[in-house]
């Protein structure tokens, strides 16, 4: 029994054992319940519920390793702040209740997608929204601007070495020289969206995009979906604490 | 199989293709090389039908490839099945999540049963060697693992001709020899492959036949 819990513990504590099990789990769920907890954190009309999700969030912060921590908070504080900008005036004219509900809520929200984007990778995140039956076209406008992002930043970072190559002594090339690496990656982005819709045409493009793995429903995924009735109890319970 | 008829072509002006006439046959392979900008890409880009000819015509078994016909979207795709394009940069024509998806992207436009999709993924990943990187996604391939890649989902389409825009650029020594060996391996009675390339070794390794093309945008010779 003791080794049993001994190992549970370890589980939880061992970033690569932990990132394993998460994994395991159908990332659709997981959005599922993502989106779910951040409805509910948005229609709560009291702080207790935001309040207890953030602790179970943060409790599942504690167990990453410390870069890791840094990384998911580090993402939360510029929402954070600024939400806390816009409702200051709340504050100052007798509302600070509001401005301390909408800061946790968005605190909570971010937080939450930090910790999804954290452990889910964006190949599974897309299978996971064509599970979930959005649109095709969007999931593939989604795919597409990532692979744009890696392939024009990658190229960026090459003109970027070539011109820092060539600024020997003189600073006054920042100028002129932003404005063309911004102007050549652009003409770069469009020569790749003509090139990218070529290839598709002559693969016979007619508007099917969807991924080839199929998960199987598992044991983890049951108790996974068992938060959702749980999460909703448990807003139900706190509404009625009002 | 494919005709061309004194096709010129032009960008803004500028003569691409000048009276180009040939007729490749089904069975063979062909290798056109000729210095840079002499209108290689221009050529393979007609025989997708991605340009049309300014004068002349262009024929698949026969039948016109003219950009009202183009417009039909049957044509179109019946155009594409037959035809296989392999672009000289690769990574331009990956567009898919995984290598996986990438291959039965294809497959999945035809329509084609599930069972039968599943099946050519499989063929062609272990064909090209792509077993251990099914799941990754092409951008983060190196350039030989995204020629495969391409290959390997223009082939599971199974399309009749072949085109290879440089198919060994930007390929190490054996890369380059891997694919010289794979261009041999699929020539046969029932596909036509075209080529364009600089690389001598090449065209003398896997061509019947090579066309040179001149700076002034024309066919010069060919040699069997």
């Amino acid at each position: 029994m003791i080794m049993q819990i001994m190992k549970m513990i370890s589980r939880l504590t061992e970033p690569e054992k932990r990132r394993q099990a998460e994994n395991r789990v159908n990332p659709a769920f997981r959005l599922c319940v993502a989106i779910l907890t951040i409805l509910l954190c948005a229609l709560s009309k009291n702080a207790v519920f935001t309040g207890s999700v953030i602790v179970v969030l943060l409790l599942r912060v504690a167990f990453l390793a410390p870069r890791e921590i840094a990384n998911v908070l580090g993402k939360t504080v510029l929402p954070v702040l600024f939400s806390a900008l816009i409702l200051l005036p709340a504050a100052l004219l007798g509302q600070p209740g509001t401005l301390l509900t909408v800061t946790m809520k968005v605190f909570e929200s971010v937080l939450l997608l930090a910790l999804l984007n954290h452990s889910v990778s964006w190949k599974d995140m897309s299978e996971a929204m064509g599970e979930m039956h959005f649109p095709q076209i969007l999931i593939m406008t989604l795919d597409t601007m990532i692979r744009f992002l890696v392939i024009l930043g990658r190229f960026m970072g090459r003109v970027l070495e070539a011109v820092g190559l060539r600024k020997v002594g003189k600073d006054d090339w920042k100028h002129a020289g932003t404005g063309g690496i911004l102007g050549v990656t652009y003409l770069k982005a469009q020569q790749m969206e003509v090139q990218t819709e070529e290839a598709m045409a002559c693969r016979c493009f007619e508007g099917t995009y969807r991924s080839r793995r199929k998960r199987k429903f598992g044991r983890r995924d049951a108790l996974y979906l068992l938060l959702a009735p749980v999460i909703l109890t448990w807003f139900v319970y706190t509404q009625a604490l009002m | 199989m494919l005709d061309l008829d004194h096709v010129t072509f032009s960008y803004d002006g500028r003569p691409a293709l000048t009276d180009f006439t040939y007729h490749f046959e089904m069975g063979k392979c062909y290798c056109i090389v000729g210095p840079n900008g002499c209108g290689k890409s221009t050529l393979f880009r007609i025989l997708n039908g991605l340009s049309f000819p300014e004068k002349g015509t262009y024929r698949v078994d026969g039948t016109a490839v003219t950009e009202r016909a183009m417009k039909k979207k049957e044509f179109a795709k019946e155009l594409h099945r037959k035809v296989g394009f392999i672009f000289q940069n690769a990574e331009v024509q990956l567009f898919c999540r995984t290598v996986e998806d990438e291959i039965a992207f294809g497959l999945q436009q035809l329509a084609l049963p599930e069972n039968e999709i599943r099946e050519r993924t499989e063929t062609y990943i272990h064909l090209l060697g792509l077993g251990e990187l099914r799941q990754r996604a092409p951008f983060t391939l190196s350039g030989g693992e995204q020629k495969r890649t391409a290959l390997a989902a223009v082939l599971a389409m199974e399309p009749q001709v072949l085109i290879l825009d440089e198919p060994v650029s930007g390929l190490d020594e054996d890369g380059e020899k891997w694919m010289t060996d794979f261009i041999r391996s699929i020539r046969g009675p029932e596909r036509l492959i075209i080529i364009a390339t600089h690389r001598h070794e090449l065209s003398e390794a896997v061509a019947d036949e090579v066309l040179h093309m001149t700076k002034e945008h024309r066919l010069l010779t060919h040699q069997g």
